[in-house]
């Protein structure tokens, strides 16, 4: 289950340039942080974690079944307001059950308009803040793509 | 001494006990939250942070899983791919069987006429009996896919306790014209097949694999030459256990006897003396290079794997010390020539693994088949062969066979549980002779066709007494010890002699006595002597059963008369010491004496209720002692209980009351203080022909009673609170001749 910070003064570490939170998603090598670039922010490391969730399909992790998200089973399905809400439904589902400390702000689904000529894509773009923060607004872009 | 503060270390908090992924992970989170707080904080399981260190957590899983998987296949109660179990089970000394063949007594039966020379005691004329070879191949009738074949020779020149002989036919004056002779032997399921292996050059621990998966047993292996090849336990095992069947054997042939399954001798008069017992093999142990083991594997696939030895070309083994790998060659740092210089240390490293086969052919038969299919119904083994194998001339007699019981014990493969149970119960037995109840139990284990034990009874001998009758004689106090007043005693005498200026005959006497034990202990150490008994340290008293199933063995004629027919058998005990050799212990001196016989007879007197039929009340009480003293129930030193024999007469229908129940050799010693005149046994003698009595110079054997009986026993003195002790000396009650010596009052 996700860990609550439980801390009395909320993300103070995010005022420390030396103090690291967690690892980028992609995995390239750090200035100074080491081997791999980190973030230094909470909320960069919930929009990392929120874009490996929605990149996880369920299964893939090891150990962890039930982790991940069923996005790419809809990609072929039609493109219309109930795949929407179905894309919506997971998302928040989700968050939901990983993020108990984020609050979903606004998710808007596209089809991809021209960049989806000739392949399946689903555009995200998911709004969100953190409870402790309400001021601290973010939003995170995911694609999902998939060959005809 | 150096008190270390406590603050001084920091414990780790890496958990060496963590083995699987979630503790891991916990520990591994620990471990970057103590370590590195400032590096890492997102443990959130979303993260990739995350994901890497789950991916170290299941690497080190799967790590875990492996050493635990490979320790755990490594004990044999745990363990559980076959392959694994089936080579802890081998390296216990198990081998695996691929199937286990079904087995039958078949019983052959032989018609001959009467031998009418005595006109009045016709009896079979053995003269027309034959010898059949094992390996019969007997065909079942309701599967045609389904052979046994006999595991022994069917001779009907011989009978034992077990055959039976009936009369076939009578002539006109109702006397036997004809007799049905039976024999059982052992059958099992499957089918000889024939395999050959031509080998070239030879190479170490050849391994030769049958084309088949069911493969029961290995039946021979010969090579081109002529020469076989032994299957073994292990390849170090150099003695080979040899039967050989009486017809074959030469030693039998000695004292002028023809070649018989009863042995004989030529007593001190010359006049031959024939063994009453049968014992148709004799077993010996023959050292042999050729040699292979028998491998099975997971696969069920059956190897036959010789040994490491390699014999140059050309040169033959004439010696049983070979130096198989060396003969020729030169090894840096070896003495070539053996002929001067032995290295003792030869023999073992390079020759007890046995040869291994080279330049010729080998030929190996097998039996194939078995299973739960096997264990077919009774009298479906009943079809004659068309031709039947018979050892001596080929006969036109009429033989028949038969199944009269189903076919039991036929099994598939092993499963795992079964290999494993049977793993750890031959590690246990060890197969060797320690205990007392180990020497019981493996000569009750004697192959019935070197001779069938009836009872046993092993005694450990202590020491200082182990030799009583060598050292009785020293014991010139009467204290039942050798001791230093026994040293002092003769000391004592020698000096009244030498003050005398004579020796008296008391001396004279135990002069003797020492010139005899002397001469018996230089006899132990003479090495040509096989046959000494010298100070024994296991002695086994053995009984057997003669041709009517009645005991036979008699310890003290036996020590007196060694060409006697009225103690075990010699072939008998030859065998047995043989057998013995390869399971006793090296510092055990094994002694093999006859037991004991004590037979007795019956008397009781009851009660019937007032309608029962007195007569049917009587018979059923005999019929009811009869069967409770069934001789396959008594064993040595085993008392007799008169009160659980009242209970059992109490039980009997129509009996209302046991008034007394009397076991007995004479007479009944609860009625009459002193003997009567003529006793209810053995006329004015009682129910046995030795008896040992009190003379001047100790005991004397006297054997001047009934024929056909054992010793003399005081069951008067023994009885004691409704038990019958036994007697000190090991001995069984045999309740013989049932029929005479039952008897009983119904009133």
């Amino acid at each position: 289950m996700a860990i609550i910070d439980k801390s009395k003064t909320a993300f103070i570490n995010d005022n420390d340039e030396n103090i690291f939170i967690g690892i980028e998603n992609k995995f390239i090598k750090g200035d100074i942080e080491g081997w791999f670039k980190c973030t230094k922010t909470t909320i960069n490391a919930v929009k990392e974690n929120i874009r490996s969730i929605l990149k996880t399909e369920k299964g893939e992790r090891i150990m962890q079944p039930n982790l991940g998200i069923g996005l790419r089973a809809l990609l072929f399905n039609p493109v219309d307001e109930g795949t929407n809400i179905l894309i919506q439904e997971e998302i928040t589902g989700v968050i939901a059950k990983y993020f108990p400390f984020v609050t979903i702000t606004d998710i808007e689904v596209n089809d991809g308009g021209e960049d989806a000529i000739g392949k399946a894509l689903v555009q995200v773009k998911i709004g969100f803040m953190i409870n402790n923060n309400p001021n601290l607004l973010d939003t995170v872009d995911v694609e999902f793509e998939g060959e005809y | 001494m150096y008190n270390h503060k406590k603050k001084e270390y920091k414990e780790s908090n890496v958990n060496y006990l963590n083995k699987d992924f979630f503790s891991l992970r916990d520990s591994l989170i620990n471990y970057a939250k103590t370590y590195f707080p400032n590096s890492y904080k997102d443990f959130n399981e979303t993260s990739p942070g995350m994901m890497l260190i789950e991916m170290s957590a299941y690497v080190g899983d799967v790590l875990s899983f492996y050493i635990d998987q490979q320790y755990k296949e490594m004990l044999l109660p745990l363990a559980e791919e076959r392959r694994n179990i089936v080579k802890i089970a081998n390296m216990l000394g198990y081998k695996v069987k691929p199937i286990v063949p079904a087995s039958a007594p078949i019983t052959f039966t032989q018609t001959v006429d009467a031998d009418t020379s005595d006109p009045m005691n016709p009896k079979p004329n053995y003269s027309q009996t034959v010898t059949l070879d094992k390996g019969i191949k007997l065909a079942s009738t309701t599967d045609t896919t389904l052979f046994f074949e006999t595991t022994d020779v069917v001779d009907f020149k011989y009978s034992s306790s077990l055959d039976t002989i009936t009369v076939a036919q009578t002539d006109e004056d109702g006397l036997a014209s004809k007799y049905n002779l039976t024999r059982n032997i052992m059958a099992v399921s499957g089918e000889t097949k024939t395999i050959t292996f031509t080998v070239s050059q030879p190479s170490k621990f050849l391994k030769l694999s049958l084309p088949e998966t069911n493969v029961s047993s290995i039946i021979d292996c010969v090579d081109s030459n002529g020469n076989k090849w032994y299957e073994v336990e292990y390849l170090a095992q150099d003695k080979v256990p040899v039967s050989t069947y009486y017809t074959e054997d030469t030693s039998r042939y000695n004292d002028d006897v023809n070649a018989s399954a009863y042995n004989g001798y030529s007593d001190e008069s010359g006049n031959l003396v024939v063994e009453e017992i049968a014992i148709p093999y004799s077993l010996e142990y023959i050292k042999s290079g050729k040699r292979f083991v028998t491998e099975v594997n997971e696969n069920n696939i059956t190897s036959i794997c010789f040994g490491n030895g390699i014999l140059k070309n050309g040169v033959a083994q004439t010696s049983d010390f070979l130096q198989t790998e060396q003969v020729g060659f030169t090894v840096p740092g070896d003495i070539q020539d053996l002929a001067n210089y032995v290295d003792p240390a030869l023999g073992d490293v390079y020759s007890t693994l046995g040869e291994t086969p080279n330049n010729i052919t080998l030929t190996v038969r097998y039996r194939v088949g078995g299973g739960l299919n096997a264990n077919t119904t009774a009298g479906t083994l009943n079809s004659t062969p068309n031709s039947l194998p018979f050892i001596g001339s080929p006969s036109t007699a009429t033989i028949t066979m038969t199944n009269n019981e189903p076919a039991y014990g036929g099994a598939n493969t092993e499963d795992l549980s079964e290999i494993k149970e049977r793993a750890r119960a031959f590690f246990t037995t060890q197969n060797r002779c320690v205990t007392k109840e180990d020497y019981e139990a493996r000569i009750m284990n004697l192959p019935s066709q070197f001779g069938k034990i009836a009872k046993v009874y092993v005694e450990r001998l202590a020491a200082g007494i182990t030799a009583p009758g060598l050292l009785q004689p020293l014991d010139f106090d009467n204290s039942n010890q050798f001791n230093s007043e026994d040293i002092a005693n003769m000391e004592t005498d020698i000096l009244t002699s030498i003050n005398d200026g004579g020796i008296t005959p008391e001396l004279q006497t135990k002069l003797g006595a020492l010139s005899n034990f002397a001469q018996t202990i230089a006899g132990a150490y003479n090495t040509s002597n096989t046959e000494s008994n010298f100070i024994p340290t296991i002695r086994a008293h053995i009984l057997v059963y003669d041709v009517n199933g009645n005991l036979h063995g008699n310890p003290l004629i036996g020590v007196n008369s060694p060409t006697s027919t009225a103690d075990v058998p010699d072939t008998l005990f030859k065998n047995l010491k043989t057998y013995l050799s390869r399971y006793r212990m090296i510092t055990d001196e094994v002694d093999l004496v006859d037991g004991f016989i004590i037979n007795f007879g019956v008397l009781f007197d009851i009660t019937a209720q007032r309608f029962a039929n007195k007569q049917e009340v009587k018979i059923k009480c005999i019929n009811k002692i009869i069967d409770y003293f069934d001789i396959n129930t008594q064993q040595f030193k085993q008392p007799i209980f008169v009160k659980d024999l009242e209970y059992e007469l109490g039980g009997v229908d129509g009996v209302r009351n046991v008034n007394h129940i009397t076991v007995t050799q004479d007479y009944d010693y609860q009625l009459y203080d002193n003997p009567p005149a003529s006793f209810e046994f053995g006329g004015t003698n009682g129910l046995y022909k030795y008896s040992i009595e009190p003379s001047q110079d100790g005991v004397i054997l006297n054997a001047n009673g009934l024929d056909g009986y054992g010793y003399k026993y005081d069951f008067k003195e023994a009885f004691e609170d409704g038990v019958i002790k036994p007697s000190i000396e090991p001995a069984v009650f045999e309740l013989k001749n049932p029929f005479e010596n039952v008897k009983g009052i119904v009133r």
